[in-house]
């Protein structure tokens, strides 16, 4: 698709993501265009949000936050991880392509890798094309499903959520610590 | 709200940083036709005091609620900003900082993309500001006890300086004894001086003073809560117990890297600069006619790229040391650079070369290599082949000890210490302050201090610069009546709390905990223990946690003013 510049939204953590690509402004990197949310942790993001950007019209969402095992709060980002692939999930199961939501961890100072991770992800989703027209998607058919999703994760009763959790060996972990 | 926003929009031309590769000009009229945007102002640079007093102007002479600046990075300009907010009366959390600098400025190379980007940006921000509240501080009265983690030089400096203020100090020892790497030395920098003496003057000095708390063989497990206010959970030999202290100081040390597989290293005849110094204390062996230092022994190499600093002032002092003891013994220092500064240093290195010690110098590539003389009861036993640049020639050199200058690397201990006490380290593992230029002596956490060789090798009297300074910074925090905490930290909605616990397994802080109290059973934050992450907001399945400053309604403005 010549000509298409895509929507990207970053979720960027203020310790690593934002830092990174503060860095990346200090050493003059090119960078394709990419607008951004600054939250303290990427675990902030709720999935409902991830939605939402897509409902809004975002091509592309990406989450961007410290390497795994140097989380600012210790586990936030294996919780951003952990709620970016039910959306991933989620979003396979309503029929667009979950690769238009990505998770980096990068360190604060890895300007480079957050050059790169901008780079692929940008030309990622060009290549993907418009949310929707690329999907076969109709914009009422999108929104409607989206829409769906969003009240799905605003319900979640706790016996979903704890099914959830129970399903991944992370949360039992977690739950072990405790 | 019951008024319409009124927002400030100031754009910041960074002294032509942003000025030159975005037409300010266009970005001003784009923010003026934002909704709620009352007032658009540039200046050259509003960091500065100048501009700090146009915004402040601007603020009273419109009646503006919020600002938005469009410069640089909140991540380094925000608490300025904040502190000008506040000298206008206006609650310093009703601002808004968008990096057009770094993000679009710097980033897009034609004008015309930078401005549209930074266009894009500003009314991201923009309208996250409408949707900003004013936040109040949580006050913190700050506990008057220091946690010293780690007695070498600079934790019992620290904590010597700490009781002289009226802290009461509570010490935390790993091993069984105090003194740390002073234990192993025999003479101590600058000049010889006497370790063993010097250690147990600071310590009759301590021991006498009831400010000053000892705890031996302790570990620090965790550690909650904020400046002025930690709970510390510490295990020793009989088990775990929580301590209460305002500031924490890390002064954990480094340890040396044993130069194994270099230059035959054995510990018997070629041996390192510390076990050098505890031989120099037993008496030095008779045989010993002949000593040669190599230095740089595994440091500034490919595992250890940087100079350690202090083995060069050792090598030197213990050369000295023993050439004025022993007059007849050779000693020979063998280096590839000598990086020593300082007047004392300087003259060291004089009295040395006056003194007959004598120097050769290597290159990395063609390192000496020791070599053993076969059995049979040859004195001296080893000879050193090096390739010594200054005078161009092949040197041998026979001697009965090597002493090897080996390079200090973080304590074992110190990736752990530092994950529990969320410090940041570099890529060799020394802990490192939050701004190198701009903030020495500040870590990420405003009561958690760093010194001595935890931070970098240093010598043992800038050890105790820095730990004088150190003690500086805690007096300047702990001795106020009110420390203002951090004004992020999350709020539960109890109508909404079903009390499911998902917020107390996420929060890796122990923040936020179901209690069952009059009201019932419902989720509690704490104010003061919240680091504000927000994880629990997120996770909250009935979304009766608000993340303060990061709230849903101002993540869901900026995320429909990206995409649209």
């Amino acid at each position: 698709m010549k000509g298409f510049e895509p929507k990207i939204l970053a979720f960027l953590c203020n310790w690593a993501g934002y830092a990174a690509y503060d860095f990346a402004g200090t050493k003059h990197l090119q960078l394709p265009f990419i607008l951004e949310v600054r939250v303290m942790c990427t675990g902030r993001v709720d999935p409902s949000q991830l939605i939402e950007a897509f409902l809004n019209g975002c091509d592309g969402v990406m989450l961007v936050g410290c390497r795994k095992g140097e989380c600012r709060y210790e586990s936030g980002n294996y919780h951003a991880e952990m709620r970016a692939s039910w959306v991933r999930k989620a979003l396979r199961h309503i029929g667009i392509n979950p690769g238009r939501l990505h998770c980096e961890w990068i360190g604060a100072d890895d300007e480079q890798a957050f050059k790169r991770v901008a780079e692929e992800f940008s030309a990622k989703i060009e290549s993907f094309g418009r949310l929707g027209d690329a999907d076969g998607l109709e914009k009422v058919e999108l929104d409607s499903r989206l829409k769906a999703l969003t009240g799905c994760w605003a319900g979640t009763s706790i016996c979903r959520a704890e099914r959830m959790f129970s399903g991944t060996r992370y949360a039992g972990s977690l739950l072990k610590r405790k | 709200m019951s008024q319409d926003p009124k927002i400030g929009v100031f754009i910041c031309e960074c002294s032509g940083e942003i000025g030159s590769k975005i037409r300010c000009a266009d970005l001003a009229s784009f923010a003026a036709r934002l909704e709620g945007v009352k007032e658009v102002q540039t200046h050259p640079s509003y960091c500065m005091p100048l501009g700090l007093e146009e915004i402040k102007k601007a603020v009273a002479a419109q009646g503006l609620d919020r600002a938005v600046i469009a410069g640089c990075s909140p991540r380094t300009h925000e608490a300025l900003f904040m502190k000008a907010l506040s000298e206008a009366n206006l609650n310093p959390y009703m601002l808004e900082v968008v990096n057009v600098r770094d993000h679009a400025a710097a980033v897009t190379p034609s004008v015309e993309n930078a401005t549209r980007k930074a266009c894009a940006m500003l009314k991201v921000s923009a309208a996250r500001a409408a949707k900003l509240v004013p936040l109040e501080n949580a006050g913190v009265k700050p506990d008057r006890r220091v946690l010293v983690i780690g007695t070498g030089l600079a934790g019992l400096s620290a904590a010597k300086e700490l009781v002289a203020r009226g802290f009461k100090v509570l010490a935390a020892e790993k091993t069984e004894a105090p003194g740390g790497m002073l234990r192993r030395h025999y003479t101590m920098l600058p000049g010889p001086q006497s370790t063993e003496e010097f250690l147990k003057e600071l310590l009759d000095d301590l021991n006498k003073n009831p400010d000053v708390e000892f705890m031996f063989g302790t570990e620090v497990i965790s550690l909650i809560g904020e400046t002025g206010a930690y709970e510390v959970t510490v295990r020793d030999r009989s088990g775990e117990k929580k301590i209460s202290a305002g500031a924490v100081v890390v002064a954990t040390g480094a340890e040396e890297l044993l130069p194994q597989g270099l230059f035959g290293f054995n510990g018997e005849d070629v041996i390192t600069q510390t076990m050098f110094e505890s031989r120099l204390k037993r008496g030095l062996d008779l045989v010993v006619r002949s000593i040669a230092m190599i230095q740089c022994a595994g440091g500034r190499s490919e595992q250890v790229p940087y100079c350690s600093r202090i083995c060069c002032m050792t090598a030197l002092k213990n050369a000295l040391w023993i050439k004025e003891q022993r007059p007849s013994l050779t000693v020979s220092i063998i280096f590839r650079d000598i990086y020593i500064g300082g007047p004392i240093q300087e003259r060291d290195i004089r009295t040395a070369a006056e003194n007959g010690i004598r120097f050769f110098r290597y290159e990395k590539d063609n390192p000496p290599v020791v070599q053993r003389e076969p059995e049979g009861g040859v004195v001296p036993t080893l000879r050193i082949v090096v390739d010594d640049i200054l005078t161009n020639t092949k040197k041998e050199l026979e001697c009965n000890l090597v002493v090897l200058s080996n390079p200090l690397v973080p304590a074992r201990d110190s990736r752990k210490l530092s994950a529990i006490l969320g410090l940041p380290v570099d890529r060799h593992g020394f802990m490192i302050d939050q701004h190198v230029r701009v903030k020495p002596t500040n870590f990420l956490e405003k009561g958690i201090f760093v010194c001595g060789n935890a931070h970098f090798p240093l010598s043992p009297y800038e050890c105790r610069i820095h730990a004088y300074g150190t003690a500086s910074r805690i007096a300047n925090l702990l001795l106020r009546d009110e420390l203002q905490g951090s004004a992020l930290y999350s709020e539960v909605d109890q109508a909404k709390c079903i009390a499911c616990g998902q917020c107390e397994i996420i929060c890796p802080y122990s923040a936020i905990r179901v209690i069952q109290d009059e009201k019932g059973k419902k989720a509690r934050s704490s104010a003061v223990n919240c680091l504000g992450c927000g994880t629990c907001a997120a996770g909250c399945p009935m979304q009766a946690i608000s993340m303060r400053h990061f709230t849903d309604e101002q993540i869901s403005s900026q995320i429909a003013a990206a995409a649209n």
